[in-house]
């Protein structure tokens, strides 16, 4: 259905809707990115007065330090442990409240509390919870009769222990999220495989999942770049360590620009990681563009 | 014995299904539940002054932590108001510059928009490091730094791509008759964007106005790269709390924490009705 114009065809004005975003967008954001590529090729530092072109030597002394790899190796495996839990995890607490009950919209509000907390207050809190005198854990241990002592501070579960606190805050948001798509599968596709006498899995599989498949995705990039781009309670549980266990790009990052007033390797590592997640947008964009088509009547964006 | 379908127009009851039981689905959301708000609990607990001591509690309730938030940090108060006017002018702005331009860009009928809309949410989900920065250092350049400007008009920004790409989703589902309607009887651009469109959005609106909140609330780096001196925001006043050598007892921490949660959680329960209905992504097409 086209859309009537009554306006003259010369000059769609309504463009001018835009300009604000763009104008807040291109200088807060896209420019300063842009500069910090360029500044990346250079000694620039925004302390100091005398700086060269550099070429590559920012993106190689980062490579080439043993905490820079390790950043991109913990981020990877971090990625790894958290995100296959937060969205099996989300999924199931979203199909189990597909059905309506007393008080669903309450529980479905109070998965939102782990979110609600700032990273940085969810660091200080399982600081405190991890501990072996006042936390959690020392006090299940304390029942078990077991020593304990903060994971955190321990070399193989460090790591661990910092996923945990990324799958605490986020299962949950990905299982608010997934529940409007959980509701949209249609009840009677469900009903005839009950009659078929499918196992749940294969319900799950085939009659669930291809409807929830756009959903999925982008939950998914939410769950990885957030995951990736960790900072803030990695700063306070471990600041990066036991040694560089649990250090992060977008930690080392910081730690280079902020402490070690290495201002070139600190924005090239952050380029770095922009470069990653980057990467991994262009994979969903393309995975879910036709999908969302404007113009591809298929699409659910408004082609009609 | 399940009933066997029946010739059209007979009586024939669907079994419910199978799956997922109810004890297994009661069982689900019982740990869900749990995980989520046990550590919540914990920390009001220690906030209220019992603190676990081996398999004991031990410890009076009291209040006297929240006390001893301000006697730990004198400019508390202020931080957390400077902190809401920050956050709020930040949200407002969001939403003022994203609306028109999500309006705008619903309606767009061409290839471009389909990269765009997943675009956005990329840069939603992008690292606020790559970006901070080196807008640090302009905003160092050009003797902003530690304005209210400056930090606003960057929250404001840093949350942009997501409003954007959560109004357009809204914006998709209002239908085009609507406004066509308006716009047949004679209505400007701007009447019909503002009296017909804007009511109906209204819920979309306040669910992306109370998200982009919560997210400029717990801002961490946009603040410490941009604003580094007082008076400091809440969530670079807890860092302070911890990393420097002042470091604090638990029940204090926990009761500044919890201090800090309260906006964004009355802000949650008090808009659930329009969080409710918050979809991530469009209704699938028939494929």
């Amino acid at each position: 259905m086209t859309h009537l114009s009554l306006r003259p065809r010369s000059f769609d004005w309504t463009w001018l809707a835009v300009l604000p975003a763009v104008l807040l967008l291109s200088v807060f954001l896209l420019l300063p990115v842009g500069l910090g590529l360029l500044a990346t090729f250079t000694s620039y530092d925004p302390f100091g007065t005398v700086w060269q072109l550099v070429g590559l030597a920012n993106y190689q002394a980062v490579l080439a330090n043993a905490d820079g790899r390790a950043a991109f190796s913990n981020a990877a495996l971090l990625t790894a442990l958290a995100v296959p839990v937060e969205l099996a995890g989300g999924l199931a607490l979203a199909l189990a409240l597909r059905r309506p009950f007393r008080g669903r919209s309450l529980v479905r509000i109070g998965l939102l509390a782990p979110w609600l907390v700032s990273p940085l207050a969810a660091g200080v809190m399982w600081h405190f919870l991890d501990d072996s005198q006042v936390g959690i854990l020392g006090w299940a241990a304390a029942w078990l009769g077991r020593q304990s002592s903060s994971p955190l501070a321990d070399l193989r579960w460090a790591l661990p222990a910092v996923a945990a606190v990324e799958i605490w805050r986020m299962l949950p948001l990905a299982a608010f999220l997934f529940v409007p798509g959980v509701q949209a599968v249609p009840q009677d596709e469900l009903d005839y495989a009950a009659v078929l006498g499918c196992p749940p899995w294969t319900v799950l599989r085939v009659v669930v999942l291809p409807h929830l498949r756009v959903l999925l995705l982008t939950v998914l990039l939410l769950l990885i770049g957030t995951t990736l781009t960790a900072l803030d309670s990695i700063l306070i549980l471990t600041g990066g360590g036991p040694g560089s266990r649990t250090i992060t790009p977008a930690l080392y990052s910081y730690t280079l620009a902020i402490n070690g007033h290495n201002w070139p390797q600190g924005t090239a590592m952050a380029w770095l990681l922009l470069g990653l997640v980057l990467l991994v947008g262009m994979v969903y964009t393309g995975a879910v563009r036709r999908q969302w088509s404007s113009t591809d009547p298929r699409g659910a964006g408004d082609g009609r | 014995m399940a009933d066997k379908p029946g010739p059209a127009g007979t009586s024939w009851e669907p079994r419910a299904p199978r799956w997922p039981r109810a004890a297994g689905r009661v069982a689900v959301l019982t740990g869900g539940l749990v995980v989520s708000l046990l550590p919540l609990v914990w920390t009001l607990l220690a906030a209220l002054g019992l603190q676990p001591a081996g398999r004991d509690w031990r410890g009076t309730l009291t209040f006297d932590n929240f006390v001893g938030v301000v006697v730990f940090e004198p400019a508390f108060g202020v931080e957390f108001a400077y902190t809401l006017v920050v956050t709020g002018t930040a949200t407002l702005l969001t939403l003022l510059v994203a609306f028109p331009a999500a309006y705008r860009l619903a309606r767009v009928r061409a290839a471009w928009i389909d990269w765009l809309t997943p675009g956005l949410l990329v840069l939603a989900v992008s690292p606020s490091i790559a970006s901070g920065l080196p807008l640090s250092s302009l905003v160092r350049a050009t003797g902003l730094y530690g304005t209210f400007p400056a930090l606003v008009l960057a929250c404001a920004a840093a949350q942009l791509p997501l409003a954007l790409w959560l109004l357009r989703s809204y914006l998709l589902r209002v239908p085009v008759e609507l406004e066509e309607a308006a716009r047949l009887d004679g209505a400007a651009w701007l009447t019909a964007l503002l009296r017909v469109v804007l009511p109906v959005l209204r819920d979309g609106l306040v669910a992306t106005g109370v998200l982009v909140f919560v997210l400029d609330w717990n801002l961490y780096l946009l603040p410490t790269l941009l604003a580094d001196r007082a008076p400091h925001l809440l969530t670079v006043v807890m860092r302070d709390f911890f990393a420097f050598e002042r470091e604090l007892e638990w029940p204090t921490a926990a009761a500044a924490l919890l201090v800090s949660l309260l906006p964004a959680g009355l802000l949650v329960f008090g808009a659930q009705r329009a969080l409710e209905g918050l979809v991530v992504v469009p209704e699938e097409g028939a494929g």
